[in-house]
């Protein structure tokens, strides 16, 4: 027998060889003094390294230790007490802004108060205007009732509330089943032809408390952007452009960005979209049964590759920047007053065609450091002002 | 009597081993930290073998650990602990070695290919130094490429089978015998090259 394969070899070896071979091995092994030299010399040179090794010293494993100590993930962010001091200033802040900005200035706080409780009940449904007057009064009702003497008619008025209750419960739950289609609410934007090479694209956004939001930036490679905090897990969504053969991909409802490749020429992006349920829906609501399903279609038509070059420039310019204070006041800044916010502002929209039409919130600490979405980690701007550190910016694009 | 003994100890350090595992899983950083002591010895000799300085070995062992720590919560606690573990530090060991510059290393045995016909004579290697042999071998191994490095030092040095070393390595058992044969044949031409003598 001619001497085994040093392959062949080296598995007898290691005892990984089948039974049927490693006996033949072994006994060519045992007759062959230049294969019993070389198994020898090999495991000798492997022995000696083994057991030639010696472990460091036990300080220089606690030192590793302690490193690993220091370097290892911080305590989970919920359990931070600078993450909840965060969010309730962003909160109040937009509270703020939204009571004292956005909304109309000078408006009770009853008025605000019914107008908010209103809007939460329906958060952004598409629910028709006759419905939007009849729950609006069935609320005002209940106070004109109410106020009603009661002596003279307990029982009926008592009744009448009832009835009234139930029925603006009923009301409630048929809202419930509108919000789950609120992503019918779909404005569509800007365009690219994608024949010429020009590089951002169209966006997609979606307005109202559905919370979906799309957009493609980029020429041939593109990325369609669906954020949802209404929609249940187990959700599917579906990108494909209508007379392109090359795109081809999908991504969960919830996963912030799925790549589109492809693209090019004209045509349109349609995100077909299942779900069940929406966030308002009880576990036993979000059943297998209740599946709906809406479709939504972003068309984008030619656009000139100047407009799209100036498009970022003319949005920014537009904006309405507000500054809510850490001392609590609100205060509007221009380029002019805070030149490196607006610079800031700019690369935010360059990279992010996605916020424009959208609000967005910073956090600005008193180093300058910033935060907030579509800012990087490092980004730091210049204060104008002592007293402009520690401040929320509201932005809307 | 004797075998009853030895399993019910392997038992008990087992059951604390998995209580362990399923604490840190848990998010247990005290249960984790007790795990790093009962395995740093082997993470640190397979980073060590596998890079060129004890320096590169305990950077290297600190991040696999600390990879270790973050993907935690995604270990299951039905597989072993330490084949995962082997799988990160050698994985964070080869993306080290190839962050590094790849001049030296061999890749493949053919500049070495006829070692097997070199006569052997163990008398050579008894009469050496041996702590001369052990760094020479040292030396050849970190010669190798990452690819064969890591199938050398699973077998070798921790004496793992083909498929654990395949499992690890997310390569084929196939391909585990081809490389380490490649690897063996390398290094004993390289160690033969240092030591200007024949084995």
């Amino acid at each position: 027998m001619s001497c085994p394969d040093k392959q062949i070899l080296s598995a007898w070896m290691d005892n990984e060889l089948k039974e049927t071979e490693a006996e033949r091995i072994t006994n060519h092994v045992n007759s062959c003094s230049e294969c019993k030299r070389y198994i020898n010399s090999q495991k000798l040179l492997e022995t000696v390294w083994r057991e030639g090794w010696q472990d460091p010293a036990k300080k220089d494993f606690e030192q590793m230790r302690d490193t690993l100590k220091q370097n290892s993930p911080s305590k989970k962010w919920w359990k931070s007490e600078r993450t909840w001091y965060v969010a309730a200033v962003i909160c109040a802040a937009y509270l703020g802004v939204k009571i004292f900005v956005l909304d109309n200035a000078g408006t009770s706080l009853s008025e605000i108060a019914i107008s908010e409780t209103y809007n939460e009940s329906v958060p952004g449904s598409p629910v028709s205007h006759e419905q939007e007057e009849s729950v609006f009064e069935a609320e005002i009702e209940i106070v004109e009732e109410v106020s009603i003497p009661i002596e003279s008619e307990d029982e009926e008025i008592g009744d009448d509330i009832a009835g009234l209750l139930e029925e603006s419960e009923a009301e409630e739950e048929e809202i419930v089943f509108y919000d789950l289609q609120a992503v019918d609410l779909i404005e569509t934007s800007s365009s690219v032809d994608g024949s010429t090479g020009v590089s951002s694209g169209y966006s997609t956004t979606a307005y109202g408390s559905g919370g979906l939001a799309g957009g493609q930036s980029g020429g041939e490679t593109g990325e369609v952007g669906i954020s949802s905090n209404r929609l249940t897990e187990g959700s599917s969504t579906e990108f494909s452009i209508a007379d392109s053969p090359t795109l081809v991909s999908s991504g969960d409802v919830g996963s912030t960005v799925s790549t589109v490749t492809g693209g090019g020429g004209s045509g349109s992006v349609s995100i077909d979209q299942s779900f069940c349920g929406g966030s308002v829906a009880s576990p036993e609501e979000c059943c297998d049964e209740e599946i709906f399903d809406v479709s939504m279609q972003t068309e984008y038509a030619e656009a000139d590759a100047d407009d799209l070059a100036n498009r970022d420039r003319q949005s920014l310019k537009n904006c309405s920047v507000q500054v809510v204070l850490s001392s609590g006041t609100i205060a509007s800044v221009s380029p002019s007053f805070w030149p490196s916010l607006f610079d800031l502002l700019e690369s935010i929209l360059e990279n992010n065609p996605l916020f424009e039409n959208s609000e967005i919130m910073l956090l600005v600490d008193e180093t300058g450091a910033v935060t907030g979405p579509g800012i990087e980690n490092d980004a730091v701007v210049e204060l104008p002002d002592q007293s402009y550190s520690d401040c929320v910016i509201h932005i809307h694009f | 009597m004797f075998f009853h003994f030895v399993y019910l100890i392997v038992s008990k350090v087992t059951d604390i081993e998995q209580g362990l595992l399923e604490r840190a899983v848990q998010g247990d950083k005290e249960a984790f930290g007790e795990i790093v002591v009962m395995y740093e010895k082997r993470v640190f000799r397979v980073a060590r073998r596998m890079c060129k300085c004890d320096d590169d070995a305990w950077d290297i062992t600190q991040s696999a650990f600390l990879k270790a720590m973050r993907a935690m919560h995604n270990f299951d606690t039905e597989y072993r602990f330490f084949t995962w573990m082997y799988r990160i530090v050698a994985n964070t060991a080869i993306n080290y070695s190839r962050s590094q510059s790849r001049r030296g290393e061999v890749e493949f045995d053919e500049e070495y290919g006829h070692d097997g016909q070199t006569s052997t004579n163990n008398s050579v290697i008894e009469e050496s130094n041996r702590s001369l042999l052990v760094t020479a071998v040292q030396n050849a191994v970190e010669q190798l490429s990452p690819a064969l490095r890591s199938v050398f030092v699973l077998r070798v040095d921790q004496e793992l089978s083909y498929d654990e070393i395949g499992s690890i390595l997310d390569i084929a058992t196939g391909t585990v015998m081809s490389r380490l044969n490649r690897a063996r044949s390398s290094v004993k031409a390289l160690v033969l090259k240092e030591l200007g003598g024949e084995l």
